[in-house]
């Protein structure tokens, strides 16, 4: 009894030396996690219940969210980044999928090259990459705008309306996105054992039956994880309409994000813009609590 | 590995052909373009032949008229120092949150994981505000500090570290090993992809961080790329040979470096995402 | 004793919060006195005049905005600055003009202003009536000698908070008469610049377009904010005004019907670029450089010397050009026309440079020579009586001379853009307009709709 109370003091103070090494390789993400992310966006929660505009700050309680239920942009904003999020998370999370099967029983050097060529347009500034998109796609001077002509079409530009610019834009972001996550599927694909594609295809499954039955199970978690990293960076899409449309004809093709940084900079309302961004995080926060709740159900079923 | 041919599926393999051909277009427009005469490229039809009428004087005048080494320099210094803080903080804390028990872990990783979803348009000002408070503005020491985003490094190392196999641990505790010996001794090594991809992603994410870095420096000598050339691009707004040359000279050293670091990146970008 | 844990992480967070609580507190409170060193060694110089070496050194930063060959000028300032008051350091930092507002919006909501500013008075007057100037009105008296004509602009209860020292010239349309020629419409231009109509202007661009289709006979713009000036010029032209004076909207007209009918014959008969509602005043000049378009609408007389500077640089396709006022409905008279306010410089007291800053202006408003530099080389007009101007061309000379007269004589800036809603006005009526040229409304609904936006602006004020 005695030994064995002696014992429990013993771990506990290992215990608590080993909480405190933990606490110590803590501290250095801790103190950044404070002082770049936590204040700052309690300040930004406080700044949305006020009417920070240039030069003064004033109390105003709900009033900027009340506005937001009210102001026609938020909603339009809104179903923008909803109608990204529909066209773009779909293709971000498949396609790579879909890729990284392909490349499978591929050679090595098809594999890197595509991997690289793939991944090249995720590292160019998208600053960079908006004056070559412009360059092709400008209504009036563009290399596609050569064509059109060509073929007699005038007076078109895929940017007026957004049935064709959210698409197109859409594809732009997808287009930087492809890469990172064709990476990960390969990785999560290579380490599927090679018997299983064998037994399977003994078994005179098709590619396609493969791809349903031995594939997709086994590279679930994955799909998981980058549907969420997908969606967490497609509620966010800002910097290709910003550059592209500005978010017109009249916010049809405007994401939340955009409005947030257009309140705060064009409009300098920087209360209202926190209070949107407030709703732009719950509404994120909102989407990946789901989705991971989903997965854990379903990894339980598995 | 042995592979059957019959695996192959040849229309994907067209497919994922053409998809290449899509990713390199934009990029073959951006280097022809970048070496015709202005007038070639605002005339219609556009001349993008390969073979007639190229130039480099659209490169030579981007050198002549610009500090573009000064800015490289500063894009270097500051995306490489951000790199190593965060995939150092990220294998810290990652390393604590993997494998050491102790109390709020559960609050704390969810602090992480908040982190990923706060929208950065909205931290702008009071970023900005800190920053400024503690003296960091218009300091290269100030944009390093400010860009550090760790909680990605975090996430991706905890889950690394996680799938490390724990006998190695339990070995090094029983051999009685301090917490930091082990931290340098198996941590630090083992998770090496991990540190790669991480100083990667970071390293890249840092280097295109054009808003903040625009708010943030003000100083001549301090500019880095992103803003320098579009700067340039802005004072060379109707000529379009200039634009595209800038462009192209903004993106030539990083699908360098990320070409001579393929083969370590592709290795480590897996690490987070695959569960053991 | 677990508990015990929890402690030091409380205090560090505490320790963290309060530090960055503190710190941006003492920030603002430091500022008073620094403000008021700043004044006391101001009354010294008042008191000494030459022993500038007994002075601290004080170090002001000015931003301005990129234009080709002005650098030089601003920087020949800074240097004259610091030679006359050694203790005077003149930062300078040059702004892009896609993503500099937006850095200059973040230094006034966070107190981090440079200390002199240089841009236009539509993107200064928040920072005016945000009360984050410096009164600069006894600057302004000392060298009332130098200003054409009296300061309207930035002045609140009667104290200066604004210098102006350029304006860009009425709103004009800029024809590109090389292209005019090989079309075969040069005839038709009107005799008289000032005087043509709707009709005319559109039967010209149909003409244009017969003659060749690849060309653009005019382009119509929507997709900023920014994107209205052009706009305005032609409600103006065509007599209507934006506000009433009991500041409501008064734009709800039926000449403003004409100016909406007028532009959507344009877009219907695809006179213009395709895509109006999302095109922007730099995609219209990537048109007219590539000397495409035949009618450039969002130009000021001031845009004749940067076309002129563009084509001397290689930047753009080498053509004549000549401008002409805003059509109007009926076409029978010279018509008013808008200019875009003046540009200039403000000062921000919250660096407590305030004796500094007045030198330092005094420095530019004595020596004619900067003002000379930079106005030569960005083609605006002076506002400084001592400015002399050498254009490089005889036909710029003409053009800018024309522009004098002409924006001397009908010019107005009184239409909003110098008022404190005029921001957050402009925001109400790209979004309707863009609407409107992609048809989903009709100009009635548009103008309604625009009404109702603007009013609650102006209400809310």
């Amino acid at each position: 009894m005695r030994r064995s109370n002696a014992r429990t003091v013993h771990m506990h103070s290992l215990e608590r030396r080993k909480s405190m090494w933990a606490y110590l390789f803590l501290l250095p993400w801790f103190v950044m996690f404070c002082v770049f992310y936590a204040y700052p966006f309690v300040y930004g929660i406080v700044v949305s219940f006020t009417d920070f505009t240039l030069g003064s700050m004033k109390w105003n309680g709900l009033q900027n969210y009340r506005q937001i239920f009210s102001d026609y942009a938020f909603w339009r904003s809104l179903l923008g980044t909803v109608c990204y999020c529909a066209i773009i998370i779909p293709l971000e999370v498949f396609i790579p999928l879909w890729a990284a099967n392909t490349l499978r029983p591929h050679g090595r050097v098809f594999n890197t090259l595509t991997k690289l060529l793939f991944y090249i347009p995720g590292i160019v500034c998208s600053v960079v990459m908006v004056i070559v998109w412009k360059f092709i796609l400008s209504p009036g001077s563009g290399l596609l705008n050569d064509l059109l002509i060509k073929l007699e079409i005038t007076g078109f530009s895929i940017f007026d309306q957004a049935v064709t610019s959210i698409p197109v834009m859409s594809l732009m972001i997808v287009f930087t996105c492809l890469g990172s996550n064709l990476i990960i599927y390969c990785a999560a694909i290579n380490g599927i054992p090679a018997m299983y594609y064998e037994a399977a295809e003994l078994d005179g499954a098709t590619r396609r039956q493969q791809f349903h039955k031995v594939t997709i199970p086994m590279v679930h978690s994955t799909v998981i994880y980058v549907l969420v990293t997908s969606t967490i960076a497609t509620l966010q899409v800002f910097v290709i309409p910003q550059l592209m449309t500005g978010g017109g004809p009249n916010y049809t093709s405007s994401s939340l994000l955009m409005m947030i940084y257009n309140s705060a900079f064009v409009g300098g309302q920087f209360g209202y813009a926190s209070a949107i961004g407030v709703m732009l995080f719950i509404i994120t926060a909102l989407v990946a609590v789901v989705q991971f709740r989903i997965m854990r159900r379903d990894q339980i079923e598995y | 590995m042995k592979l059957s041919r019959k695996q192959i599926s040849v229309p994907s393999t067209i497919w994922i052909c053409l998809l290449m051909a899509a990713m390199i277009l934009p990029f073959y427009v951006m280097i022809v373009g970048a070496f015709k005469p202005n007038l070639a490229l605002i005339s219609s039809p556009i001349d993008l032949d390969l073979t007639t009428d190229l130039t480099i004087k659209n490169f030579l005048h981007v050198f002549s008229k610009t500090d573009i080494f000064v800015w490289l320099r500063n894009s270097f210094v500051i995306s490489i120092s951000v790199a190593v803080l965060t995939s150092l903080i990220g294998v810290t804390a990652g390393y604590a949150f993997a494998r050491m028990r102790f109390r709020g872990k559960q609050i704390l990783f969810l602090l992480v994981m908040a982190t990923l979803m706060l929208p950065k348009q909205m931290l702008l000002i009071p970023n900005y505000l800190v920053a400024y408070s503690l003296n960091l503005q218009d300091r290269l020491i100030g944009v390093i500090l400010t860009s550090i985003a760790p909680a990605f490094g975090v996430f991706l190392s905890r889950q690394f570290i996680s799938n490390l196999p724990s006998e190695l641990f339990d070995a090094a505790e029983v051999d009685g090993c301090s917490e930091l010996r082990k931290f340098t001794k198996i941590v630090l090594p083992l998770s090496l992809p991990a540190i790669g991809t991480i100083s990667i992603f970071s390293f890249f994410a840092t280097f295109n961080d054009y808003v903040w870095q625009l708010i943030m420096i003000s100083d001549k000598n301090l500019k880095t790329l992103p803003i320098g050339v579009a700067m340039f691009a802005q004072s060379a707004s109707t000529n379009k040979s200039y634009q595209l040359a800038a462009a192209c000279i903004a993106s030539a050293p990083l699908i360098l470096l990320f070409i001579l670091l393929q083969r370590f990146f592709i290795k480590g970008a897996t690490a987070g995402a695959v569960k053991g | 004793m677990k508990k015990a844990l929890w402690i030091p992480l409380l205090i560090l967070a505490l320790l963290l919060f309060v530090f960055t609580g503190c710190s941006s507190a003492s920030d603002s409170t430091e500022t008073p006195p620094d403000a008021t060193t700043g004044d006391q060694s101001g009354d010294t110089t008042g008191d000494s005049e030459s022993t500038g070496n007994t002075q601290e050194d004080v170090t002001l930063t000015a931003w301005y905005y990129f234009e080709e060959g002005t650098a030089e000028w601003y920087q020949a300032w800074a240097d004259a600055v610091n030679e006359t008051y050694p203790w005077i350091t003149v930062e300078l930092e040059e702004l892009p003009y896609d993503s500099g507002p937006e850095k200059f919006t973040v230094a006034c909501a966070t107190n981090t202003t440079p200390d002199l500013y240089f841009d236009g008075f539509s993107r200064i007057s928040p920072a005016v009536y945000g009360d984050l100037c410096l009164d600069v009105t006894d600057v302004v008296t000392e060298h009332q000698d130098v200003f054409l004509g009296e300061i309207k602009d930035g002045v609140v209860d009667g104290k200066n908070f604004y210098i102006p020292l350029q304006d860009g010239g009425g709103y004009a349309i800029t024809v590109n008469m090389t292209l005019a020629e090989e079309l075969g419409v040069t005839d038709m231009l009107p005799e008289d610049w000032t005087q043509w109509s709707y009709d005319d202007y559109l039967e010209i661009c149909r003409a244009a377009k017969a003659a060749d289709p690849s060309i653009y006979p005019t382009a119509l713009y929507a997709g900023s904010s920014s994107a209205d000036a052009a706009y305005y010029n032609l409600f103006i032209a065509n007599g209507v005004e934006l506000v009433n004076e009991d500041n409501t909207a008064a734009f709800n007209t039926p000449e403003a019907l004409e100016v909406l009918e007028f532009l959507k014959t344009i877009i219907d008969e695809e006179l213009c670029a395709g895509g109006p509602a999302t095109t922007v005043a730099e995609d219209i000049f990537e048109y007219w450089s590539a000397g495409r378009l035949l009618f450039c609408m969002p130009t000021a007389f001031s845009n004749a010397a940067s076309f002129y500077a563009n084509m001397e640089a290689g930047n753009s396709a080498v053509f004549d050009f000549k401008l002409l006022a805003a059509p109007t409905s009926a076409g029978d008279y010279s018509p008013d026309c808008v200019t875009w306010g003046t540009y200039g410089v403000c000062a921000f007291k919250n660096n407590g440079n305030d004796e500094a800053i007045k030198l330092a202006l005094g420095v530019m408003l004595e020596d004619p020579m900067y003002q000379n530099g930079i106005v030569n080389a960005i083609g605006k007009m002076s506002l400084l009586n001592n400015t002399t101007i050498n254009y490089p061309t005889e036909e710029l000379t003409e053009i800018m001379e024309q522009g004098a007269e002409y924006s001397a004589n009908y010019a107005r800036s009184d239409f909003g853009i110098l008022e404190s809603w005029w921001t957050d006005f402009r925001e109400t009526f790209y979004p309707q307009l863009q609407d409107f040229y992609v048809g989903n409304i009709d100009a009635q609904t548009m103008l309604d709709t625009w009404e109702a936006g603007a009013n609650g602006v102006l209400g809310a004020q």
